[in-house]
Formats: structure tokens, sequence, C-alpha cells
């Protein structure tokens, strides 16, 4: 699950979370990104010809994330504020069941009724390049903590670039955006 | 199960010599999505279509069978030439379809009881089964569950649910291969092989993807499942397409628009995550609350200090860069835009566009 204030940089994040898969061959869904950013998808490192969007599920958003999990290996899912056990605990079985990877984004950690594997959030964000008129976006500094359950249990705290400059996800030592900061 | 139209038209199950089959098949096809874009082509000469939709539409089942039946005789030139059939399930379907009746819902297993157990398409059942006594389906269907499945295995018992009228899909029933050649047919997929856009080929998770995506389509409709395709043009809303999945453009062998031509006005990356499909009105004020401008020479008319979205309380604004100026032509009107990029005290930046004095927020970078 990836959580964080709204404009922290959520979504950045959880789009980076399918660039692996989406590299290596994987198709993946989003559902419920009722605003896709496309170039920004391929500037990330996703496969646009192995990417399915479900823009706007309306109600029918879970139905959508539980088939897309029958025929893709990683979806992503907004969800749409508190979600029922029911949907929750669906979507949890079919992912095991299919062996897929499911993403929750989510603004809230309790915006998912059950334990994630895996819970992400963007605890702080600054961007750099960009000054009182003059310079653009170049990057973005992006403070993480990382909890989860059994073995990835204790908190870790991380600082990655979220965009760098070139508009993909990169740990902080490897980006280029910080020079002119 | 799904209640199913199925048309069979006789003349058209195989590929004589001269090879007209399939091009006729293909015009009876057009025909019937004529009624109905939902029409799956199960094998040369045979289609599928749902029933209850077009049925509400079209007046009724009966006058949805009757009106399809005069729509493929009309190409045909025959009114003999096709059979329809209407049951639940596709099996039930397809032989409704041979034998030209509507098959009341619930009545599948007495409708498939007669049939020989040869139209199962199973060969060693459709031999060792008549051996044993069992001649036609509802001999097959009357044998205990548990007896078929360790006596023959899952595929027969899959065949046996079939024949119960359980279920209404078997394996086999298909030949995707038609569905492919009739695409190419239509000029809808090139002639080289049908995966050309995909590096490396297609892949089982392709077409296993594919699939799914389709079903999806099916139940929230073909708008609801789209692709981002990348095209040329300065704005980020212009430069990306969202297409519904499986549209001619959407196809990975169409060829792409080059994307890399030197747009001026284009920003540089990272592009926002978030492009508003309906960008929000805006406004944008300097330190004394007074609108900021774009002026003709492309320039601000003062700092902006604090930005409204949809009337919504003001924020204070951190950060900015811009003007980049794009002028579009569009039909004849001449666009002049501005854009602004802007970081929010709170963190968050935003894309905002102006044009003839009026500011709206064109994307976000969440």
């Amino acid at each position: 699950m990836v959580t964080g204030a709204p404009g922290a940089g959520a979504t950045t994040l959880a789009l980076t979370l399918l660039v692996g898969a989406s590299r290596s061959g994987s198709w993946c869904g989003l559902v419920g990104l009722a605003d896709p950013g496309v170039v920004a998808m391929a500037e990330l490192g996703l496969d646009l010809l192995r990417l399915a969007l479900v823009p706007a599920p309306g109600g029918a958003w879970a139905e959508a994330a539980a088939t897309l999990l029958d025929g893709v290996d990683v979806v992503l899912v907004r969800a749409p504020g508190r979600v029922g056990l029911t949907a929750g605990r669906l979507l949890s079985a079919r992912a095991k069941e299919r062996k897929s990877a499911l993403v929750v984004l989510g603004a809230r950690a309790a915006d998912w009724p059950e334990a994630p594997d895996l819970t992400v959030t963007v605890t702080g964000s600054t961007w750099v390049g960009i000054g009182t008129g003059h310079g653009h976006l170049r990057g973005r500094r992006a403070e993480l903590s990382v909890t989860g359950r059994r073995s990835a249990g204790r908190e870790t705290r991380h600082t990655v670039w979220l965009p760098a400059a070139a508009g993909a996800a990169a740990p902080l030592d490897a980006g280029h955006a910080g020079r002119s900061a | 199960m799904e209640r199913l139209v199925a048309l069979s038209c006789p003349q058209l199950l195989s590929e004589g010599e001269r090879g007209e089959e399939p091009r006729a098949f293909l015009e009876v096809v057009h025909a019937v999505e004529a009624f109905c874009p939902w029409v799956e082509t199960t094998s040369l000469g045979v289609c599928t279509l749902p029933a209850r939709g077009p049925s509400r539409f079209f007046g009724g089942e009966a006058s949805f069978v009757a009106q399809l039946r005069v729509a493929v005789a009309e190409v045909l030139g025959d009114e003999e030439a096709v059979g329809v059939g209407v049951a639940d399930g596709l099996f039930a379907a397809l032989l409704a379809a041979r034998s030209d009746e509507v098959v009341a819902p619930g009545e599948t297993a007495g409708f498939l009881a007669p049939w020989p157990v040869g139209v199962l398409g199973r060969p060693d059942l459709a031999v060792t089964l008549p051996r044993l006594g069992v001649h036609t389906l509802g001999q097959f269907a009357a044998l205990p569950t548990r007896h078929v499945l360790a006596r023959f295995g899952a595929d027969a018992a899959a065949c046996h649910r079939v024949a119960r009228g359980e279920e209404g899909d078997l394996v086999g029933l298909r030949d995707p291969a038609v569905a492919r050649r009739l695409r190419r047919l239509d000029g809808e997929l090139p002639d080289v092989t049908p995966q050309a856009g995909f590096f490396g080929g297609v892949s089982d998770a392709d077409v296993r993807a594919a699939r799914t995506l389709a079903r999806l389509q099916e139940r929230l409709g073909p708008e609801a499942v789209v692709v981002g395709r990348l095209s040329g043009g300065r704005g980020p809303a212009e430069r990306a397409r969202l297409l519904p999945w499986g549209s001619r453009d959407a196809d990975p062998a169409s060829a792409p628009v080059p994307d890399g031509a030197p747009w001026p006005g284009r920003l540089p990356p990272p592009s926002p995550v978030t492009v508003l499909l309906r960008p929000r009105p805006a406004e944008v004020v300097d330190r004394a609350d007074r609108p900021v401008r774009v002026t003709g020479r492309g320039l601000l008319s003062a700092s902006p200090q604090r930005i409204s979205v949809d009337g919504g309380p003001f924020a204070d604004v951190g950060a900015w860069a811009g003007p980049y100026p794009a002028t579009d032509r569009w039909w004849s009107t001449r666009r002049r835009q501005a854009r602004l990029q802007v970081v929010l005290d709170s963190g968050g930046a935003l894309l905002l566009a102006a044009e003839r004095g009026h500011w709206s927020v064109e994307a976000a970078y969440d």
C-alpha cells in the first residue's frame, strides 16, 4: 500500500513500484487514476504497450481490479476513500491466488481494511530546480517511511528522487536534480 | 450463464478451393455488428453475441432474431443460408444455431439431451461412451459426476457439467485463428503478424491480458478500458492520447507518432503524473491580490503570490516558473496559451495554463 498527503508524490511512488515489472515485459493495470498523466508514466519507465487503464470505474472499481488481477501481473488501484472489508479481502485473496501484485494507493493507511504486506508512506517531499520566476521543476526529494508485516515489521526510512530530472525515480545519490537546487 | 445468440452459416463453415468463404463471412459479421458491437467469431461461419441487451433494444428476443435473420439473408442472398439459435451458454447456443431454435432459459439440459455425444468435440469420448451404451448427451448427463471424473478425467467432467446444463463453455469451442484472420482481412491488423508492434513477439501474457481487457470492456463498456499512446504536442494533455483498448489506433502495430520533435514551448521532464481531463478554473493573484495576467509579450504582469482552484481557499505560492508560451493553430482559431509551474507552500506542484486572461489547472505533480 502507498499513502501520502495529496501532492506529496504518492501517485508517482505507486507508479514507480510498477516500473520493474513493466520493464521486464509484465502487463500492468491502473484502476481509478481518473486523470492519468501518460507522458509521466512513460518517463517513469512504464511500457505503455503493456499498460491498461480503467480511469473511471465508478462503483465497479473493485470488480474492475478483480478482473484485471486475472489477466495482468500488477494492478494499481486508487481506493475511493475507505474500502470495505469484503472488497479488501476479495482483492487481497484474488491477488494471492493469481500470484499477481496489488498496489493500493490511498490517502491514509486506514483506508484499506487489512494489514498490507508492505506500506510505503511519503512523509514529506521538496521540489528542486524551481525558484521564484526561474528554473523549472527538475526533481523531487521525497522522504519515505516503509513498514510491513512479519520480517519487514520494523519501520525504515529512505530518501529518494521521486522523480529525478529525467522523469524516472532514482535513489538519492544517482539523481542530478540536486545540483541546481 | 450468459444468454447468447449464435449464428451459423452452413455454406461458410469450411474454406473451399476459391477461398471466398472468409470474406463472405466477414460481411456477415459486419451485418451482425450493426446490431451489437460484441460479436465474437467462434469459428469460420459461426459467430455469437449477447442476447439480453440487444433483445431489449430490438423489441424482444424473437424480434431480434428475426431482424438478424433478415440482415444476414440480405448479405448472403439466401434466406436458408443462416441458422440462428438462442440459448444459455456458448455450447448450447452453438447447437441451437445448428438446429435453428430458441431454447428457453433454464431448459438447456432438456434441449441438449437428444444430441449425440460426438457434438462435444472429444474424439475419445465419442468412441468410448457409445461402447458403454451412452449415446446421447442426456445419457451422459445421467452418469454420476464422480464416476465421470474418476473414469475419464477433468476434461470429461467439464463436458459432463456442460451436458447437464450447469456450465456453458468448453475448451475448444472457439478457433482464435479465425478471429485473427478475419481482423486481418478487415484491415484491422497488418498482414505480417498480428502483434508486430511487440518487440520480441507476442507472449502468453499478452494473450491473457488481451482476453482480460476484452472481458472488462464487456462489463464496463469499450470506453472504460483505455491505453495511453504518445503523440506530438506541447501541453501534457496534447502529448498523449487515451484510446479504447482494441481500437485501431491503440493497436501496438499501428505506427506511433514519433515523439521528440522539437516542439517549442514544451516543458522539460519530469511531466505531471496527473493530467486533468477537464481543466479546473483557477485564480492567480499577486501580492496586492490583483489578478496576474500574461502580457502580450509573454511575460507575467506580476509575481504570483497565491492561487485558488475552483473557487476554493487561496494557497500560498512557494516557487514558480514560466510562463512557457504556446501558440497552437487549432482549426481556424488562433489559440494563445501560456503555462506556469507552481509549487505551493504545502509542497504540491501544479501546472497552470492561461488563455485569454483565464487561468486553469491543467495538471498536478502528485
